[in-house]
């Protein structure tokens, strides 16, 4: 039954890929983002004052690079099919470890930095062992372990914001220009290069977005995809860690507020409005950074026009909805789903 | 043509189709094909993918409006091909049952007949007693002994299709006034369930139910049915009614040509023994043994339990296991499917869409994703390579496919099945554990796996096959393990490689089959 109407499709498809149809819905849905992001900036640009100068676009590329890491951790276990959605929690802890190591233990920044990520990585291997050896939905199992990292850091803090003795070494390569480009963005670049290509150029990649695609399957093929399951929790955990000490570093201090994730959700929005960008429906590093970038610069022309904080929020969730649904309907004129 | 409400019905017909064309975007898929269902007859409709079975059965069942000027006459009312909806084809008593039956599986069967029609209400509460009271009725009609608040997913499979039967026909006034449409019912079902349910439909049928069956296991559509529709490239194929109910008759008309039965191996059996099993115990697998010779092509047969899938899991490396396997001689451990595919045993599942297909990914990337790493030069991988190995594949088994970066899901069944198979090829196997290798795929798609699998056996590799087709396993291997309750209960080679041979012990020692 399926097969004919597969046939008729493939058909259909076929006669309009000779015409030009489907190839623009393609281009349309691979690139219709960053054509819109263009659109938005030249728009606000002409409109208001202050939103194309050099100066803008600096601070923007620098206050985002802490959510654009948090959004890359957050895609390297969705590319193995699997949510972490205590990648905000990690964050907030790995800030306050390495601000509790320099603070209250005069540790060196060495030492500071070791014991965050050592305390991401370890929680990504709980998050590993649970979702890819024991079985555990990750939904549930990084929701729980978001859940008791926040809880632990309000006990370690107390609730207060841990100050003080933080390496000015930290403070300095956190914040600033190198060459006009804000140091933030060069901490972030190299982990979106290196992600980059370990997902498109590698055999780990592609064994990855098997998993992702049907795990069951990709055992059978003689994919190790407990331990690659792990691999991608611990990856995406040392992302999240790296992002902390840069939180701890930007602000000279540990907030134990950051713990409480309102980075999650962002970030996972930008994930999902990535996917729908350059390769539609696979979650990939340019799409990720264009939709961080493309929100924060859009939130940014609106309050140049006058919106209030509240922008945000409602920008970001329009914009993932419509790209959504837009390559929803998209892929589904193209028999994909 | 405008609708011509009850005439009277002529000669006993429950559905007429007359000239039913169908044109897409100026490509004719159905030339004015006729079909006719009597009264109380189970009607075949065959054909391979492609064949037009499946477009004719949306027009028929209105889900497609078919070109002007064909006509349908169901139960006596009169449409025009174009102007049938589904809600008319159902109100003038057509049903269909596909071959996803679109069932609830954690609702109970109470729920499941009631969910659709309308539950019993008093107000806006659900009159449990009346609905409960009714669900029965509709059981005892269908002869189902079954309890009404049973889940459905607890129920055997072929009991599943029969609620959905049930409940498309539920509100049927008597048996012989409707026309039941039954899309490949039997497809994802294992033998004794086949058996089960084709009973039931005969039953169904000599109460005076007209039936139209789509079916693409032959011997199945041979044993059912009392007459057959033929379709190839979207016309009717004349068919002699008589010289057609053989399903080698059958499967020639469907293709075109007579198919292609294997022929005698031309290469013969090696001696040298590639693989031995000794005393394998794993869950219901009790002491199994056996030999299997290079080039060798071995059947393993056995009814649903008989822990045949689980013979060839454990060989991939997938499922733990106690006992000594040898391979050209050296004992080998296979503790995982990695270690396995090190070994050259290398596995096509069963559920290709649970266990084998990659959906999102492309033909491409499912042809590489177990080989890959060959891809992988100078830090970045070979693109150009992996494409044109991919051009090189979907060539040599035939796939039918518009470009390797197609999504695999796009893809016909049969072609899926195709690059699943390829897939495991290029590992060069030693050992193929081919599990249900033709399971759900068409005549011709079939035997072209089978010509795969000669081929791979011609050219030194070993196979073994799991097939619940036991036709299949007679034309394809050399030799047969049958498997009982666990047990290898018989090994047969040489003429005893037969049908009959194989039933008997695969269903003794009850013996008596029904």
């Amino acid at each position: 039954m399926t097969d004919t109407a597969d046939r008729e499709e493939l058909r259909r498809d076929g006669a309009a890929a000779r015409g030009s149809r489907i190839q623009w819905s393609s281009v349309l849905e691979r690139y219709g983002l960053m054509v819109i992001f263009a659109v938005v900036f030249i728009g606000f640009s002409l409109r208001t004052e202050h939103f194309g100068t050099i100066t803008n676009v600096k601070i923007i590329l620098g206050t985002q690079s802490v959510l654009a890491m948090v959004a890359l951790a957050a895609i390297v276990p969705l590319i193995t099919g699997k949510f972490d959605l205590s990648v905000g929690a990690i964050v907030g802890t790995s800030s306050i470890v390495a601000a509790a190591v320099m603070s209250r233990h005069d540790g060196g920044l060495a030492a500071a930095v070791i014991a965050a990520l050592l305390v991401g990585a370890a929680i990504g291997v709980v998050n590993g062992i649970l979702v890819g050896y024991v079985g555990v939905d990750s939904f549930i199992a990084t929701l729980a372990m978001g859940t008791v990292l926040q809880g632990l850091v309000q006990w370690y803090s107390g609730g207060a914001t841990i100050s003080g003795n933080i390496s000015e070494t930290l403070i300095s390569a956190s914040s600033g220009y190198v060459w006009g480009v804000p140091k933030g963005f060069l901490w972030m670049l190299p982990a979106a290069v290196g992600l980059w290509y370990v997902l498109t150029q590698t055999p780990l990649g592609r064994h990855m977005a098997s998993i992702g695609s049907n795990d069951r399957a990709a055992h059978l093929a003689g994919i190790r995809v407990k331990a690659l399951t792990l691999a991608s929790f611990v990856v995406g955990a040392l992302l999240a860690s790296v992002a902390g000490v840069l939180v701890t570093g930007q602000a000279g201090s540990a907030n134990p507020e950051t713990a409480l994730g309102a980075m999650l959700l962002p970030a996972f929005a930008a994930a999902f409005l990535g996917r729908s960008a350059f390769t539609p429906g696979k979650f990939n590093v340019p799409g990720t950074l264009l939709a961080v970038y493309f929100v924060a610069f859009s939130v940014s022309g609106f309050q140049f026009l006058g919106a209030d904080s509240w922008i945000q929020q409602v920008f970001s969730g329009c914009a993932l909805a419509g790209a959504v649904t837009l390559s929803t309907v998209l892929g589904r004129r193209r028999g994909r789903s | 043509m405008p609708a011509v409400a009850q005439q009277a019905d002529p000669a006993g017909s429950a559905l007429e189709a007359r000239r039913i064309s169908k044109t897409f975007a100026g490509n004719q898929v159905l030339h004015a094909v006729n079909l006719r269902v009597r009264r109380g007859s189970i009607h075949a409709l065959v054909g391979a993918n492609g064949s037009g079975k499946s477009t004719l059965v949306k027009i028929i069942s209105g889900a497609l409006a078919g070109d002007p000027g064909g006509s349908l006459r169901i139960s006596g009312q009169q449409f025009a091909a174009d102007q049938l909806s589904v809600a008319l084809a159902r109100a003038a008593g057509l049903q269909v049952v596909h071959q996803e039956l679109g069932l609830f599986p954690d609702l109970s069967v109470l729920e499941n007949l009631s969910i659709g029609r309308g539950f019993e209400t008093g107000g806006a509460q659900i009159r449990w007693s009346a609905a409960r009271r009714r669900a029965q009725q509709v059981l005892t009609r269908f002869e189902l002994g079954i309890d009404v608040d049973r889940q459905v997913q607890h129920l055997r499979p072929a009991e599943q299709t029969l609620v959905a039967i049930a409940r498309a026909l539920q509100d049927q006034d008597g048996a012989d006034s409707g026309v039941l449409v039954l899309d490949e019912p039997t497809a994802s079902l294992p033998l004794p369930e086949v058996k089960l349910l084709l009973g039931r439909l005969r039953e169904l049928a000599a109460r005076g139910q007209s039936i139209l069956f789509i079916g693409h296991r032959l011997d199945e559509v041979c044993e059912l049915s009392d007459e057959v529709t033929v379709l190839r490239d979207g016309r009717r194929v004349e068919v002699d009614p008589i010289a057609v109910r053989t399903p080698e008759r059958l499967a020639s008309a469907i293709v075109g040509r007579a198919t292609d039965r294997l022929g005698p191996r031309s290469v013969p059996v090696g001696g040298q023994i590639r693989l031995a099993v000794r005393g394998l115990h794993s869950g219901p697998l009790t002491n199994v043994s056996f030999d299997l010779r290079r080039g060798e092509i071995l059947g393993v047969a056995g009814l649903l339990g008989s822990g045949r899938s689980r013979l060839l899991r454990c060989l991939a490396g997938d499922l733990p296991h106690a006992g000594e396997i040898l391979i050209d001689g050296k004992t080998t451990t296979v503790g995982s499917v990695s270690a396995a595919i090190g070994h050259g045993l290398v596995l096509v599942p069963e559920d290709r869409a649970r266990d084998a297909a990659l959906p999102g990914l492309s033909v491409r990337e499912n042809l590489s994703a177990s080989d890959v790493r060959r891809f992988w030069r100078r830090g970045a991988l070979n693109r150009r390579g992996e494409r044109d190995a991919a051009r090189r594949s979907i060539e040599e088994y035939g796939i039918r496919c518009r470009a390797t970066e197609q999504a695999m899901n796009t893809l016909s069944g049969g072609n899926q099945q195709k690059v699943v198979v390829a897939r495991t090829m290029r590992r060069r196997p030693r050992v193929l554990l081919l599990d249900e290798p033709s399971q759900g795929v068409d005549i011709g798609a079939r035997s072209e796996i089978h010509r795969i699998v000669r081929a791979a056996a011609e050219g030194g590799a070993s196979a073994i096959v799991v097939s619940s087709d036991f036709t299949e396993l007679a034309e394809l291997c050399d030799r047969i393990v049958v498997l009982r309750d666990g047990r290898t209960v018989a090994q047969l080679d040489g003429p005893r490689v037969d049908i009959d041979e194989i039933n008997r012990h695969a269903y003794a020692p009850e013996g008596s089959q029904t």
